[in-house]
């Protein structure tokens, strides 16, 4: 048998024992034979000095008002608590974040964040139409638009309008292609750190591998998607010595929790921030079961007080596993298509619904508030937007002041075209 | 076990052990079979139409689940499958056209189908591909949980050393696709049979849905058995299975009293099985279609020893009249579907408000232009093709929902000769057609260790049959399939498979040495290419090839240098952009 181009063998968190929550073993320490590949990092260079943007999307729908329930009678706590019987949160048991507004106990590791002022709630806010269509409503949210269709991610129009030389990797999809990073230039997707090289080939013949399927792809006009890709693989190949930013990912890997795939996913982007290979900004998924059509649970335990506690532990384990110096210059920004309906159904969970929350988390974030306007919850309000509560702000508020305050990127029609920024509504996420 | 992903990883199910010997190599006409495509020309077959399989339309499909019981014995072992191989007259090489449907209309050229194909010609292979189904005699030895019912498949897997449900159950559909793929003579059949599944997309996962004790029996009584027929008894079967009333939530939705019920099949059954989304159709409309299928839902319980099946309980059911509307969104004419109700006390006639509601769904010109659309993108590729989906719904509309007559419209258009390579592979296309061309085998042998092996491959390349999590099925843009990290793991499985590592995947280099040796490497390297791809390679093309290898083109190769050059060689044509598309 051919010698293989593989590191020792070691147990690895494989998705399926994510999605099984075994005990398997937590993420282990790398320890990479000799590496084959001298290529040395490259610097990345150019003038940019702004944040690396961290983009999470909770795919399914998170429910923004249970995550972030109202407390007292003038934030509607007694209509929130008489729609939902089994699955409010009791004030009671809400992490108290004053102003009416608590946290579910099962964010509690982002407390810390929270009283440190560097975590921020933005709350009731969303796409801007009533679409319930959770494919639909991603991918309008992933190209930053309010209902133009755009074959390009808001990311990757900020790339474009911002030359700033970097000629390191801009762009970092994990575990795979994300859609705000479509058509983004110096951008790549993968897997995981480890798994980011040419590997498998018969005589270890790497090299020779490479280069002939440069050749072969760049010759092709079969398909130019598939030269295309290729092309920008192989040149990011030689941005990120894989030994490297592996170990750096592995390096605070029992801050993470265990058997948890989002973070490991983070583990993996944190690592590539640290290596410095020039990131610019990444997305990924918080792949939790966000869509509880039935068995959301109760606040103690089920379906969603988990998902918020993996959200939350992995959240906090980035922040710490990055640290005050590195994350003074990061900014993680965490979405979701649209929240839930107002009232549970018959199996005990929510439907599709309309406003939910997004987070802001970074060193530079004015925090410890929960920003937006804040609907009445009355019969009338939130029957009037079907059964759900209403969006109050455009979600491109959010985003627009992490391009221009953090990205350093202030042609925010380029980024957004068919978004208009009302100055009076903003935000001030990063101070006035 | 060496994993997709570069590092070993263990097997939850317990020791990954060695996987059982699979079938190792071909049989002697193995030699032979290469034979076939010698640059003399194209060899035709004789005996190959009565060594086919060939399922004659209207065979019995698979008759439902055995009667709860003990777990049966494993069934007798299914005979050896290969690709099928034989040696006969000479044929002409396949035409632009032919060569489109062998790739567009199966899961890879082998040497044999294109030899028959070129001998049958277009035309009648068309005939042929539509006139098959796909098969519902099992493929897997041992275990078989496909042949199970719900209860006998959760004993299996609650039992103590039972196998992990997590990997196994998927695991086994995925294991029996790809030995589908490879070896049945109903290729075009087995294409739908997928295409299907992941347009009634389900997670078979462990969650607490329970849609993993369900899913092989609704695969093969459901969808296999309508795959080829008609659209509007596909769905009707579909709706009223464990899996998808549990997967969509639909099994305790009740809309009697107060109760508010469950939105979600009804949001999905337009949005993503009939319809598109707001193709015609409103939120009020959703909250309709949900109060008609309140009721719509599951008896029995795995865990108390019951099995489960499809019920419809009348006393959740809304009985109260129910109005839905689909504008036509090409005309703007509206089609108003409306019941006056019924309630607890009149259940067949409520349930049939349900079927009904369906069969209007599926009859309608939004529905044959959403499933037109995207079965024009299945096989043209992601250009809008216009005139074929026009053509398509119109044949759609015009033969009763018929899939067949849907898809004659669309392999016999005119623009389908110029289509070749005008789709990315997905991840299980590409091994299908690397293990095909390869002439590999694929164990049959139900075993945790071959399926939790296939599976993971599968996941890693991102396309884990049968477990994604959400209901909008694989996208089939190519723009899903090619990004930067999948080339990397497209390459990777090349390799992996061509040296033998992949588990259950038994491969033999020998028969793809040329025989007779060419005189010199260019000449080797450009039948090596074209024979592994149906493509003649281009110069510049073979002296990259050439370069990789380390060989002069002018230089003559020897049995023993062929041989060692074999497997860089198939590797890199394996992983060549060509091959990637279809």
């Amino acid at each position: 048998m051919p010698m293989l181009d593989v590191p020792a063998p070691r147990p690895i968190i494989t998705r399926r024992t994510f999605l099984k929550g075994t005990a398997a073993a937590g993420v282990a320490t790398v320890a990479l034979p000799a590496l084959r590949s001298t290529v040395a990092l490259a610097a990345p260079g150019g003038s940019y000095t702004g944040d690396v943007v961290v983009n999470v999307f909770a795919r399914g729908g998170m429910d923004g008002l249970g995550a972030f329930p109202p407390i007292d009678a003038a934030h509607g706590a007694a209509q929130y608590k008489a729609a939902r019987p089994t699955t409010y949160v009791d004030p009671a048991d809400a992490i108290d974040l004053g102003n009416g507004f608590g946290m579910h106990p099962a964010l509690s590791a982002l407390k810390p964040l929270w009283d440190a002022g560097h975590l921020a709630v933005v709350h009731a806010v969303g796409y801007p139409l009533d679409n319930r269509s959770h494919f639909s409503s991603q991918v309008f949210i992933d190209s930053g638009t309010g209902g133009t269709d755009l074959t390009s991610g808001w990311i990757a129009r900020h790339f474009d309008t911002l030359a700033d030389g970097n000629t390191g990797l801009r762009g970092v999809g994990l575990p795979h292609a994300e859609g705000s990073l479509a058509e983004a230039p110096s951008t790549v997707s993968m897997g995981d750190i480890r798994s980011f090289r040419i590997n498998g080939v018969p005589n270890n013949a790497n090299t020779a591998a490479k280069t002939a399927l440069a050749a072969l792809y760049a010759a092709s006009t079969a398909n130019p998607l598939l030269s295309g890709q290729t092309a920008q693989l192989l040149a990011s190949l030689d941005m990120v010595t894989t030994s490297a930013a592996a170990t750096l990912a592995a390096q605070n890997a029992s801050l993470y929790p265990k058997n948890d795939y989002f973070g490991y996913c983070m583990s993996q982007i944190g690592g590539l921030i640290k290596a410095g290979v020039g990131l610019e900004a990444s997305a990924t998924d918080a792949s939790y079961g966000w869509d509880l059509h039935s068995n959301y649970g109760t606040t103690a335990s089920g379906n969603m007080h988990d998902n918020l506690l993996g959200l939350g532990n992995v959240l906090a384990a980035f922040y710490n596993d990055l640290g005050p110096t590195l994350m003074a210059k990061t900014t993680i920004v965490v979405m979701t298509e649209f929240g839930r309906t107002f009232r549970e159904n018959s199996s005990l969970g929510l439907d599709h619904g309309r406003g939910s929350v997004m987070l802001v988390l970074g060193g530079a974030v004015k925090g410890g508030q929960v920003l937006g306007t804040w609907p009445s919850l009355d019969p009338t309000t939130i029957n009037s937007v079907g059964d759900a509560l209403p969006v109050t702000l455009d979600y491109r508020y959010v985003l627009a002041e992490i391009v221009e305050k953090r990205l350093l990127n202030s042609n925010l029609t380029g980024v957004f075209p068919d978004f208009t920024l009302d100055p009076t509504k903003r935000l001030n996420l990063f101070g006035p | 076990m060496t994993s997709l992903l570069g590092a070993e990883e263990t097997d939850d199910v317990g020791s990954p052990g060695q996987e059982p010997t699979a079938r190792s190599g071909t049989p002697d006409v193995a030699t032979g079979r290469r034979a076939l495509l010698r640059s003399a020309g194209f060899v035709g077959l004789t005996g190959l139409l009565a060594a086919c399989q060939l399922q004659p339309q209207g065979s019995t499909a698979g008759t439902g689940t055995p009667a709860p019981g003990p777990v049966p014995p494993p069934g007798p072992v299914p005979p050896p499958v290969t690709s099928p191989t034989t040696t006969a007259a000479p044929a002409q090489p396949p035409t632009a056209l032919e060569s489109v449907l062998i790739d567009k209309l199966t899961f890879g050229a082998t040497p044999a189908l294109v030899n028959h194909v070129a001998t049958i010609g277009a035309p009648a292979f068309i005939d042929e591909q539509l006139g098959m189904t796909p098969s519902a005699a099992p493929v897997l030895s041992g275990v078989q949980t496909l042949t199970l019912n719900n209860l006998q498949r959760y004993q299996l897997v609650s039992a103590p050393n039972g196998p992990n449900a997590d990997s196994f159950l998927p695991g086994e559909l995925q294991q029996a696709a790809l030995v589908r793929a490879v070896t049945s003579q109903a290729q075009l059949a087995e294409l739908m049979a997928l295409f299907w599944a992941n347009h009634f997309s389900m997670y078979c996962g462990t969650d607490d849905k329970g849609v993993e004790y369900s899913a092989a029996s609704d695969d093969r009584d459901a969808i296999r058995p309508h795959a080829m027929g008609n659209f509007s008894d596909l769905l009707v079967a579909v709706a009223q299975t464990v899996s998808m009333m549990s997967y969509l939530d639909n099994r305790a939705s009740r809309a009697d009293g107060t109760n508010q019920p469950n939105q979600n099949y009804a949001r999905e059954l337009m949005e993503l099985h009939t319809l598109g989304a707001f193709q015609g159709y409103n939120e009020a409309d959703v909250q309709s279609v949900a109060q008609l299928f309140s009721g719509w839902g599951v008896a029995g319980d795995l865990g108390s020893g019951t099995n489960t099946t499809f019920a419809f309980n009348p006393n959740a059911h809304y009985p109260g009249p129910i109005t839905v509307t689909i504008t036509d969104t090409v005309t703007g004419t509206p089609a108003v579907w409306s019941t006056p109700g019924h309630g607890a006390s009149e259940g067949p006639a409520a349930f049939a408000d349900g079927v009904s509601f369906l069969r209007f769904l599926a009859a309608q010109p939004n529905c044959a232009r959403f499933l037109a659309t995207k079965l024009t993108t299945r096989f043209f590729g992601d250009q809008p093709q216009p005139a074929v989906v026009s053509a398509a719904a119109a044949a759609y509309l015009a033969n009763g929902t018929s899939i067949p007559a849907t898809l004659r419209a669309i392999f016999t258009n005119p623009a389908m000769a110029a289509s070749r390579h005008s789709k990315v592979r997905s991840p299980f296309e590409l091994l299908a057609a690397i293990v095909r061309t390869l002439g590999a085998t694929v164990s049959t042998t139900g075993n945790s260790s071959v399926n939790t092996w296939i599976g993971d491959f599968l996941g890693g390349l991102g396309q884990p049959l049968w477990q994604r999590k959400t209901p909008d099925g694989f996208p089939d843009h190519d723009t899903f399939w090619a990004t930067t990290g999948a080339m990397l793991l497209r390459w990777r499985m090349a390799g992996y498979t061509t040296q033998g590592l992949a588990t259950g995947i038994a491969v033999n280099l020998a028969p793809l040495v040329p025989n007779p040796l060419p005189a010199t490497w260019s000449a080797l390297v450009g039948q090596v290419a074209s024979e592994l791809t149906n493509v003649t390679f281009a110069p510049a093309d073979i002296a990259t090839l050439l370069t990789a290898i380390g060989q002069q083109a002018s230089a003559q190769p020897t049995q023993a240098t062929a041989t060692a050059a074999l497997p860089l060689l198939v590797t890199l044509v394996l992983s060549s952009p060509i091959f990637q598309l279809r």
